[in-house]
């Protein structure tokens, strides 16, 4: 297919190329390694999102013709004849477009919408005005953690956020969890803001936008925004104490978002909101996260992870200059 | 000190072991669409030097001299179309599954530096008189030290290089009876 033939096309088909090798060979290092801490999960899935972007440009800079020294040339494979006139590129082409739409009805229009249209602007809630809530923000701060501002959602269904430096949250939220749950889901939150999560969340955003046409990159992304919910968790268990209220308060969502609907079946759509990148209620997430938490077993701690960063990016760099 | 040493293993010999793995399976894969759907204008091989021909559009020359230890046909006919139009034929001997001789015919009159296949050393260069022209006949060796033979010149509007594992002697009859 000529499009895969031009520098812009050959850039796309070698980004997806270098993710598939890039995940497989995070992936088998996680293993190797056991690697359990969902920070350091994190950052070294952000290797396999982040070379798939930078390496195919440096390669092209640095050695545009390395033909003869690749052990896998990818336009032989997108060559590759299947019926009369379709060739493995046309069908790859058409998965990028897929992949690309997608992700644009998916997340870019919706946030779209959201910033350009009118939002309401959600009251700040005053001290006083509900007494469970003073408490569990007076008992983060005496275990020096810092509550932002918190706003009233007027959304009928139970949740919590955190969005531009300030926690929502909804009415519904305080009827529905008790007291230390209520401490304990205000801390998951609370440590979304926190400086580490924030930057490693805007980086993947940026990435995951930079790889809006790549169908791994949003495997990768899906499993990171796990990773960022379980080291939310573990933040959440430091700050406030409270592992088992976390776990009940958990379940509580999750049960009222899936099965209290009030037209008796199916999952409620909440509206796009900022942070939303998924939706973090997925039966699957929810029981990885309660099973995690309630075992209580955080592993050994991972010797030298600087060092193991460095040599998977270093040897992952290298395999991906003779994929061509 | 001796616990960096004793993660070592781990921390450096399971991940190069992991990247020797997977440069394997992408070596392996690389080498699929070839096999399923050879290169339509080459590098690909083919079952006979008829079959060469044709597909090739060039007549091949054969020595007419074939010495007994070497087994005919070539085991490997290997050419293509673009960028030139080339075939190289690997002989190998009688008893053996090593390669005896090696002839190439390229298209082209250029004078481009001419390497010939297998040879990894050159030792010496002469000047030779092949029919009407001349040639170049190199000595030399090749993987693991083996000594070899070799001669290139042009003719015809092809360049063609010959490479065996005998003598001088056995070379020079060979390339003055194509």
């Amino acid at each position: 297919m000529p499009f895969f033939e031009s520098v812009f096309g050959h850039y796309l088909s070698q980004a997806v190329a270098y993710s598939v090798v890039a995940v497989a060979f995070i992936e088998v290092m996680l293993a190797v390694w056991r690697v359990r801490e969902p920070l350091l999960q994190m950052k070294f899935r952000l290797i396999a999102l982040a070379l798939p972007v930078l390496c195919p440009l440096v390669y092209y800079l640095l050695s545009p013709f390395r033909g003869g020294l690749a052990l896998l040339d990818v336009n032989r494979w997108l060559e590759l004849r299947l019926a009369e006139g379709i060739t493995l590129g046309h069908v790859f082409g058409v998965m990028l477009l897929g992949t690309a739409v997608y992700c644009l009805g998916k997340e870019a229009f919706p946030a779209v919408r959201y910033y350009l249209g009118r939002r309401a602007v959600l009251p700040a809630i005053a001290p006083g005005r509900f007494p469970r809530l003073d408490a569990a923000r007076a008992a983060l701060s005496r275990g020096q953690v810092n509550v932002p501002r918190i706003l009233l959602s007027p959304e009928k269904a139970p949740l919590a956020y955190v969005t531009g430096g300030a926690l929502v949250i909804s009415a519904a939220l305080l009827d529905l969890l008790d007291d230390d749950e209520l401490q304990a889901v205000i801390s998951h939150e609370v440590a979304h803001s926190s400086r580490s999560v924030v930057r490693l969340s805007r980086l993947l955003l940026a990435l995951r936008w930079l790889l809006f046409y790549n169908p791994v990159a949003i495997l990768i992304f899906h499993r990171m925004v796990s990773d960022r919910e379980k080291l939310c968790d573990d933040l959440a268990i430091r700050l406030s104490g409270k592992r088992l209220s976390l776990t009940s308060g958990l379940l509580k969502l999750f049960r009222h978002v899936h099965e209290d609907s009030p037209v008796g079946g199916g999952p409620r759509r909440l509206r796009w909101r900022p942070g939303t990148q998924e939706d973090t209620a997925r039966r699957g997430l929810v029981r990885e996260r309660v099973q995690r938490i309630t075992r209580a077993d955080p592993g050994s701690a991972t010797p030298y992870p600087g060092l193991q960063l460095a040599v998977a990016g270093i040897l992952l760099a290298g395999l991906l200059f003779f994929v061509v | 000190m001796v616990r960096w040493l004793k993660e070592v293993p781990r921390l450096i010999l399971a991940p190069a072991l992991v990247a020797g793995v997977a440069a394997l399976a992408l070596y392996w894969l690389g080498m699929v669409p070839d096999y399923l759907q050879p290169p339509e204008n080459g590098p690909r091989d083919y079952d006979s030097i008829a079959a060469a021909e044709a597909d090739l559009g060039m007549s091949i020359a054969l020595p007419t001299y074939f010495p007994s230890y070497l087994a005919y046909p070539p085991t490997v006919i290997r050419g293509q179309r673009e960028p030139v139009r080339s075939v190289q034929m690997t002989f190998v001997g009688e008893y053996g599954s090593a390669p005896a001789l090696t002839i190439t015919q390229t298209e082209g009159e250029a004078g481009a530096p001419v390497t010939l296949p297998g040879m990894e050393s050159v030792g010496s260069r002469t000047t030779i008189i092949i029919g009407e022209g001349e040639g170049t006949l190199i000595t030399g060796t090749g993987k693991g030290g083996q000594p070899l033979t070799g001669a290139y010149w042009r003719a015809d509007g092809f360049l063609f290089t010959v490479v065996t594992t005998r003598s001088e002697r056995e070379l020079l009859t060979i390339i003055r009876s194509m």
